[in-house]
């Protein structure tokens, strides 16, 4: 056994935002540290497993603009989540399967034409320091990932030695016509199944719901919302009719979640996504339901999104079934993969 | 997430550090955090970990089982209880940025608003903006001023100030609006397994002035560790 590490990755173009991520800075919230975590939890999830990796082993996130990395050493990698057109040597790298590529490869990050968070998985075992039991980088205050912050150029990340040769394709040593080797099976993308016009949000209305106006609860239901550029990690920040709050009382901030839709003085909801703190002092009027969260965070800004009052009942019996048919999808890549060894 | 709030429980705001205590003991299954804020709990769950056929929902299980575990739990605050912390604080205008204005806007003296500050004991009645940042309730209502106009891009760490009725310590250099009155050495935050934040919420707070002289040997023997 040996603790050495290499460095696999170079940082040609870092993207837009560019991040370490895992599922996150889970059990620190009551010490004011946020959770973090990747945007898209599946799509982590999916593009870790592509290439042998346990599901919420460090990966790459990426948000609007890819990155573009040289790699050192011969590795599998996999993309999931929105599709950011990756390219090696111009040829098109395939979304949603693992790809076994070669020392020397220069992977080309594009821009996605639909979703925003984009995953690349990486084989082997990325070593970045685990600051209260994550990887996760917390740009907001300065720790996690490389640094603390997104990644810049030349930044380069290390892997360590011991599982080097762990991986699909191990005994495939060369490649052939194109610069890397594929499966002829993929994974599809699953946020937006059908790729709506209009984003349909599901949300578990908050007691401050039931004491909006009827006009402001009218309002908020048949507003159709357009994502705006502020929006971010910390949230997603949405403009439509304006909701009149009839009386802004000054009231404490309270515990909030991913999800947690705020009402802030200016009538335009904010939806609270991975890097939010952890307690907010605007009203918040709901929360988005767990199993809407890939299809909330991947919405582009200027994309349009509308809200569904439904149950807490219903959002519950909603993620019991998406966690059995993504216990069902993991296993199946799980067994896919083993057969690549 | 499951919320309890001090109106149905009725706990005053201090006692909800205690409450969470007594919920963390039990060591839930599923339960990732649990977060005190101003008299509320929030219970942040795994619902999967809950699934059952007795109740309807995940939701209705864990909520059943923490009223049959806490049912009966007493829980008292008195002094003895409830941790004090004593943080010196340095009032010294060099430090406390914005003193002077501030006994301009509020009409009375430097000293008399340093004073009027350290002589409250204070209670957290939150953690939250930035890992280890404590909103300090207790504030004398002199103080309660609002937010600058101008916030400041970088409050130097350790500033103490007031803003919204509440004092608090900059655990880090942050962006901020508050008003500053002075700065501190202690340690608001550390990013370790075993330390995370100074402060927790129910903790009570006393804030002892010290010179500049003071601030400043205190100051070489933090960079000589």
């Amino acid at each position: 056994m040996t603790n050495k590490k290499f460095a696999l990755i170079d940082t040609l173009n870092p993207g837009l935002f560019t991040t370490i991520q895992d599922k996150g800075r889970v059990g620190w919230q009551a010490h004011g540290v946020s959770v973090s975590g990747a945007a898209d939890l599946n799509s982590m999830m999916i593009a870790n497993l592509l290439v042998g990796n346990d599901g919420d082993a460090p990966i790459i996130e990426f948000v609007m603009l890819a990155p573009t990395l040289s790699f050192s050493r011969d590795c599998v990698i996999a993309t999931a989540g929105a599709n950011f057109s990756f390219t090696i040597d111009g040829i098109p790298l395939p979304h949603g399967r693992p790809v076994k590529i070669f020392a020397g490869t220069v992977l080309k990050g594009g821009r996605a034409s639909r979703g925003a968070y984009g995953y690349l998985g990486i084989s082997g075992g990325m070593c970045i320091d685990i600051v209260m039991g994550s990887v996760s980088t917390d740009t907001g205050s300065h720790f996690g990932g490389v640094a603390g912050r997104r990644l810049k150029t030349s930044d380069m990340i290390f892997f360590s030695e011991q599982f080097d040769s762990v991986s699909p394709f191990k005994d495939v040593k060369s490649r052939g016509d194109l610069p890397f080797v594929s499966t002829n099976w993929g994974v599809k993308d699953l946020f937006g199944v059908e790729a709506p016009e209009e984003m349909l949000l599901r949300f578990i209305p908050t007691k401050r719901w039931d004491g909006l106006s009827n006009t402001a609860r009218e309002r908020f239901l048949s507003n159709t919302y357009r994502v705006t550029n502020e929006s971010n990690r910390m949230g997603i920040r949405l403009v439509g009719e304006k909701i009149e709050l009839e009386q802004v009382e000054l009231q404490p901030s309270e515990p909030v979640v991913m999800g947690t839709i705020q009402l802030p003085p200016n009538g335009q909801p904010i939806v609270l996504s991975a890097d939010r703190q952890t307690i907010g002092g605007y009203p918040s009027i709901g929360t988005v339901i767990s199993v809407d969260r890939a299809n909330l965070v991947q919405t582009q800004p200027g994309s349009s999104i509308r809200f569904l009052e439904v149950s807490l009942a219903d959002a519950q019996r909603a993620l019991i079934q998406e966690n059995n048919a993504m216990k069902d999808l993991f296993r199946t890549i799980e067994s896919r993969v083993r057969e690549l060894n | 997430m499951i919320g309890i709030s001090c109106d149905n429980w009725g706990f005053y705001s201090a006692m909800s550090g205690l409450v969470a205590d007594k919920i963390r003991a039990l060591r839930v299954k599923g339960v990732t955090d649990i977060v005190p804020a101003f008299g509320q709990i929030a219970i942040h769950y795994d619902p999967i970990q809950w699934m059952s056929c007795s109740c309807e929902t995940p939701y209705d299980e864990i909520v059943g089982y923490l009223g049959r575990k806490l049912s009966g739990t007493e829980v008292v605050s008195d002094a003895t209880d409830r941790k004090m912390m004593r943080i010196p604080v340095c009032y010294d205008q060099k430090l406390g940025l914005d003193l002077v204005e501030l006994s301009l806007i509020l009409k009375r003296s430097v000293s008399d608003l340093i004073h009027l500050h350290h002589s409250k004991t204070y209670t957290v009645g939150a953690i939250g903006f930035a890992p280890g940042f404590a909103y300090l309730e207790g504030l004398d209502t002199v103080l309660a001023v609002s937010r600058r106009s101008e916030p400041r891009t970088r409050v130097p760490a350790g500033s103490v100030a007031v803003a919204g009725g509440y004092t608090g310590i900059y655990p880090s250099i942050l962006p901020g609006g508050w008003h500053i009155l002075g700065r501190t050495h202690a340690s608001l935050f550390q990013k370790s397994e075993t330390c995370g934040a100074l402060l927790s919420v129910g903790d009570q707070v006393q804030f002892e002035p010290i010179s500049i002289e003071e601030f400043n040997a205190q100051q070489s023997l933090v960079e000589n560790q």
